[in-house]
């Protein structure tokens, strides 16, 4: 049995923590989520990420219990039940949460994009949200998803798992989150993945990512694009490219981050 | 496969090819969010197929809700390659109905190209991305309907090679057309004519998509 606890806050990019290492062998997961009490896309789409590997891919039971908070409960609920794999399961002394409407601040809950027409699809999902709250952020991350799924079906083919996304409003920033992550190999053990990531972004100046945040600026939207690959970390922001070092996570993840202020 | 619509228009007043009919074609059926770069080229290929014949064109981007910086980059350099393909004669290339977002995108792919465009503004056509001077010369333009290179230059009290030259640059843009003038008595001289809100009418469609018009309230 392997276990994988979550912790209370599984927000922003340290849950990316959470994308399972490739090449573990098959084993029934437990989940345990007591502790939960904060998730958003990022955490989101790394634990469907994990579900996508251990109970799709490996056709291994996945057992996951409800965090003691309600709230957490509903909304992680709520993330994960969409096209979710039949191995999932419920702990025996867990059941699902109340029926009522969908958290708010879940846009897309996770889902599997395993090709450009199902991205599409998503981002009419996007667009078919009710004027009043369909702001110009929500029709910019529509625009972009079928560029993060294109990106991730070209540079990740040989990934394990389909690529997964969700997107999610954040309240405490006020801020869209769109996350797409796939378990492509690229910078699997390269020491220098900050340098080689930055690299091979700049070397694609036409590119879908760069220019969807030029685009982004030039429209003065004030958009955030995250990219996670291994140890490195290659930010876009305000117009500028910047790298960095941290702790090495699985696979590839491309975020971004827009205000809703804009 | 693109819808695409030839129609005849009003040429009333103008007195260069009466018998113009706007290729019409529609980006929407390429669906309603246009992205990747892959998928632009295949739309760019499929306008260059279907754009052959030298008449005018008007892209039309109804019901297009949103359009990646990727396949707006191929479809402008379709349209920019279609009228450079042209460029003795121009040909004039309306983009047409874009919303705002759409519009915004453009914007950022027409300035990344150093390009100008010619578009569809309510019922007006205008350019993107243009110098004022530009601009100018094109309502100029717009007003004498048919003309010569002098006519426009006298009537914008400027010099006649200042005025050959903003025509040349407002040839590339795709918002001017010309065509050798049978009545010149000596050497080679041009017949212009200005996209005209006649076009635009033809470009019919509302002024933004009803999703993306209701989100501005």
């Amino acid at each position: 049995m392997r276990p994988l606890s979550l912790v209370a806050d599984m927000r922003g990019e340290a849950a990316l923590s959470f994308l399972p290492e490739r090449g573990q062998p098959p084993a029934e997961t437990l989940i345990f989520a007591d502790g939960l009490t904060a998730i958003d896309a990022w955490g989101a789409a790394a634990l469907r990420t994990s579900i996508e590997l251990y109970a799709r891919r490996q056709q291994q039971q996945v057992t996951i219990g409800a965090p003691k908070d309600p709230a957490a409960w509903r909304l992680l609920y709520s993330l994960l039940e969409k096209d979710c794999p039949a191995h999932l399961r419920l702990s025996d002394d867990t059941t699902p949460p109340p029926p009522s409407r969908r958290p708010s601040a879940i846009v897309v809950p996770t889902i599997r994009a395993p090709t450009l027409e199902r991205a599409d699809e998503i981002a009419e999902v996007i667009l078919d949200i009710p004027p009043s709250r369909l702001t110009r952020a929500l029709r910019f991350v529509a625009q972009e998803v079928p560029e993060l799924v294109a990106n991730a079906l070209t540079h990740a083919d040989r990934s394990p798992t389909q690529p997964v996304l969700c997107v999610f409003y954040d309240r405490d920033e006020d801020e869209v989150q769109l996350v797409l992550c796939d378990l492509g190999a690229t910078y699997d053990g390269d020491a220098e993945a900050a340098e080689s990531l930055l690299a091979a972004v700049q070397a694609h100046p036409s590119g879908g990512l760069t220019t969807a945040v030029e685009a982004a600026a030039a429209r003065g939207i004030d958009a955030t694009l995250t990219l996670a690959a291994g140890s490195g970390r290659v930010y876009w922001r305000r117009g500028k490219w910047s790298n960095a070092s941290a702790q090495a996570v699985s696979g590839f993840t491309a975020a971004l981050t827009v205000p809703i202020a804009d | 496969m693109t819808q695409v619509a030839a129609f005849a228009t009003d040429t009333k007043g103008a007195m260069l090819s009466a018998d113009h009919r706007p290729l019409h074609v529609y980006l929407r059926d390429h669906g309603h969010v246009l992205s990747t770069r892959p998928r632009g080229r295949n739309a760019a290929d499929h306008l260059r197929s279907v754009a052959d014949e030298p008449a005018d064109l008007i892209l039309d981007f109804e019901d297009v809700e949103v359009a990646s910086p990727p396949f707006l980059q191929e479809i402008v350099d379709a349209a920019h390659g279609l009228v450079l393909r042209d460029k003795d004669t121009g040909r004039i290339v309306l983009f047409a109905n874009m919303n705002e977002d759409v519009a915004e995108t453009m914007r950022y792919v027409v300035a990344k190209r150093k390009l100008s465009l010619a578009y569809r503004e309510g019922n007006r056509i205008d350019l993107l991305e243009a110098k004022p001077h530009l601009v100018q010369t094109l309502r100029t333009a717009q007003q004498l309907r048919s003309f010569t290179a002098p006519q426009l230059a006298e009537k914008l009290d400027i010099e006649n090679d200042t005025a050959t030259q903003r025509l040349k640059k407002l040839l590339e843009t795709g918002a001017v057309v010309r065509e050798p003038d049978p009545e010149a008595k000596q050497g080679i001289r041009h017949l212009y004519r200005a996209a005209t809100p006649d076009l635009a009418e033809a470009a019919g469609g509302r002024t933004g998509s009803g999703r993306a018009a209701a989100s501005r309230g």
